[in-house]
């Protein structure tokens, strides 16, 4: 799963095991909850506008208050929502793992992150963007259609889950 | 790897790493600049590549959502624009005059100017009196006339030419030259002789100014080297299609990959500021097409209209249509092809019947001014909208120093140009501030 860091220039002249981590990107993409009513065409497309990061121990996806541009789904690592408290100390709001997905609210306006997200090991994230999300419904509705509905369920379920946790405490 | 190392040797390293970036960086940027400056003819038709490619996009886009996969839609689009390039080149193959036509316009040209400046001016056959106006304005024009009228004057070898084309036709194989232009002929070197033997009188024992003649086998030599140009030129511009192919077959992995060589802390930043790029630059080269087309095809219906050739109005309608991309000299530009027209125009046989041969001019003045209004009160709100935001200072200079750099094709592509530098400044800030940069 290891990404290969390689120079800019280095990545135009050669293009080894393009073919092989364009497969492996979409066997992951058919695991994660979001893609996993696409079919293997559909799944191509979402991978032409997928972005590949690494982050480092301790290195910040975003910081609370930034504008939100992109959603990001963690292929493998480990990443803490983090919030500060009154004293200023950071709390974890929590704590994700592969096939999880964080700052899906990017994907429906430009309002800013409403707490932190931060690597707490070498973690490999696939990120997208809002304007290519919104760009693909355009063109091709009937993936948008599945994914935004898949985005919806999802959003409905971590909702009613903070409800309950409101609720019990 | 870096765990196993003291903290000494960590810092060492950092050290070593800043070091070799730094250097690194810099023998990029100064290759980088020489080979910008050492290929600086390869920018233009490279950029014009893009631009095709990026106007084409929404097409390419169109025919994917027909059904098309990527590969086909580019290899359709391609196989459009070909077919409109050879169509269009096939049809300027008409309007490119040949040896003959081209003296013949440059006969015409050149007696017609004189007569209508003699007419406008109030001159009489000495070339003696005047009106008002020429008392107004003669003095500035009478040198930029006879700039012109040298300009277009026949050398040695074309008038021996003109000569063999209007006596015998039959040798070059070709139609005789109208008996009317030779008429013209005769009147335009009559005039220079007369100019001579002014001359004379006026400098008498003074060397008389005469024109550079070609000597012989010039002109075998100008052709020659014409031909080392035009080959240069389209080794160049082979590259335009190139470029055209690739980033319609690129599909968005180029700019995949500049992401990716981005830190992560500009991540974001980065994708926000290159979709404003593309949004602002998609709306205004998109709508300058469709207006540039509007203004075109609305040239060509009036002038048509008001009694020109279909091929001329046609012409004329390119041109002026394709120079309205510049800012305040595209009007101009169609203006002065139009006046050109007017000028060597005969026989004029409009639909409109108060339009005839002494009129025409005023007549081509009238339709630019209608053409120009029709751009301002509707073409340019309605389609391009409030896409170009910038100040009338930046573009005037814009397009000037765009006309200095790359002549025509630079004042084409300075504004443009000048709305990514916008854009990218105007973001830029905004951005890193909003993500904390600075």
């Amino acid at each position: 799963m290891e990404e290969h860091k390689a120079p800019l220039w280095a990545s135009f002249l050669w293009q080894d095991n393009r073919k092989q981590q364009k497969r492996d990107f979409i066997s992951f993409l058919q695991e994660v909850p979001l893609f996993n009513t696409l079919s293997k065409r559909e799944l191509r497309t979402i991978y032409s506008i997928a972005h590949q990061r690494t982050y480092q121990e301790k290195e910040f996806v975003f910081r609370k208050g930034q504008p939100g541009a992109a959603m990001f789904i963690i292929r493998s690592g480990e990443i803490n929502i983090v919030d500060h408290d009154e004293e200023h100390q950071e709390k974890v709001i929590a704590t994700l793992g592969n096939n999880s997905f964080f700052g899906e609210l990017a994907l429906l306006d430009d309002s800013p992150r409403s707490a932190s997200a931060i690597a707490t090991t070498k973690t490999d994230i696939c990120a997208f963007f809002r304007t290519d999300l919104d760009r693909l419904l355009d063109a091709t509705p009937q993936i948008g259609l599945k994914v935004y509905r898949a985005l919806a369920i999802i959003i409905g379920i971590r909702l009613k889950s903070t409800n309950e946790q409101l609720f019990n405490k | 790897m870096s765990n196993y190392l003291t903290n000494e040797e960590r810092l060492l390293r950092e050290k070593r790493g800043r070091l070799v970036y730094s250097i690194s960086s810099l023998l990029f940027i100064a290759l980088s600049c020489y080979l910008i400056w050492a290929l600086r003819e390869l920018i233009l038709p490279a950029v014009i590549g893009m631009v095709m490619a990026y106007i084409c996009l929404p097409i390419l886009g169109l025919l994917k959502d027909k059904g098309f996969s990527h590969f086909w839609a580019v290899i359709s689009l391609s196989g459009l624009f070909c077919l409109i390039l050879f169509s269009t080149i096939n049809l300027s193959g008409d309007l490119v005059p040949d040896q003959k036509t081209e003296l013949e316009l440059q006969v015409r040209i050149r007696y017609k100017l004189d007569e209508k400046f003699s007419r406008i001016m109030g001159l009489s056959d000495d070339k003696k009196g005047g009106n008002w106006f020429y008392g107004l304005f003669g003095r500035e024009l009478e040198p930029l006339k006879t700039k012109v009228d040298e300009a277009l004057r026949l050398s040695k070898e074309d008038r021996q030419l003109f000569k063999k084309f209007f006596q015998n036709p039959d040798e070059l194989a070709t139609s005789p030259v109208p008996e009317r232009y030779w008429n013209y002929h005769q009147a335009n070197l009559e005039r220079d002789r007369e100019k001579e033997k002014q001359a004379r009188n006026t400098r008498r024992g003074a060397k008389t100014k005469t024109f550079p003649e070609p000597g012989p086998g010039a002109g075998q030599s100008q052709e020659s080297s014409l031909l080392v140009i035009i080959f240069d030129a389209i080794s160049l511009w082979l590259i335009t299609p190139l470029i055209f192919l690739i980033l319609l077959f690129d599909d968005g992995k180029l700019k995949k990959t500049f992401v990716h060589a981005v830190p992560n802390q500009y991540f974001e930043m980065t994708l926000t500021i290159l979709d404003n790029i593309n949004e602002a630059l998609g709306r205004y080269l998109r709508g300058t097409f469709l207006e540039c087309s509007l203004v075109g095809l609305s040239f060509t219906v009036f002038l048509s209209l008001i009694g020109l050739d279909m091929q001329w109005a046609a012409t004329i309608g390119i041109i002026a249509g394709l120079a309205n991309a510049i800012p305040f000299l595209g009007p101009a530009i169609g203006l002065l092809v139009g006046v050109v027209y007017a000028i060597m125009a005969e026989d004029v046989s409009s639909v409109l019947p108060f339009i005839n041969n002494d009129n025409l001019l005023v007549a081509i003045v009238v339709v630019v001014a209608i053409v120009q209004l029709a751009d301002n009160a509707i073409f340019q709100p309605y389609v391009l909208g409030n896409a170009v935001d910038l100040h009338p200072l930046a573009v005037i200079l814009g397009v000037m120093g765009g006309a200095v750099i790359f002549g025509f094709a630079g004042m084409l592509f300075a504004v443009p140009a000048i709305m990514v530098v916008k854009v990218i400044l105007s973001t830029l800030f905004r951005q890193f501030r909003a993500y904390y940069i600075v």
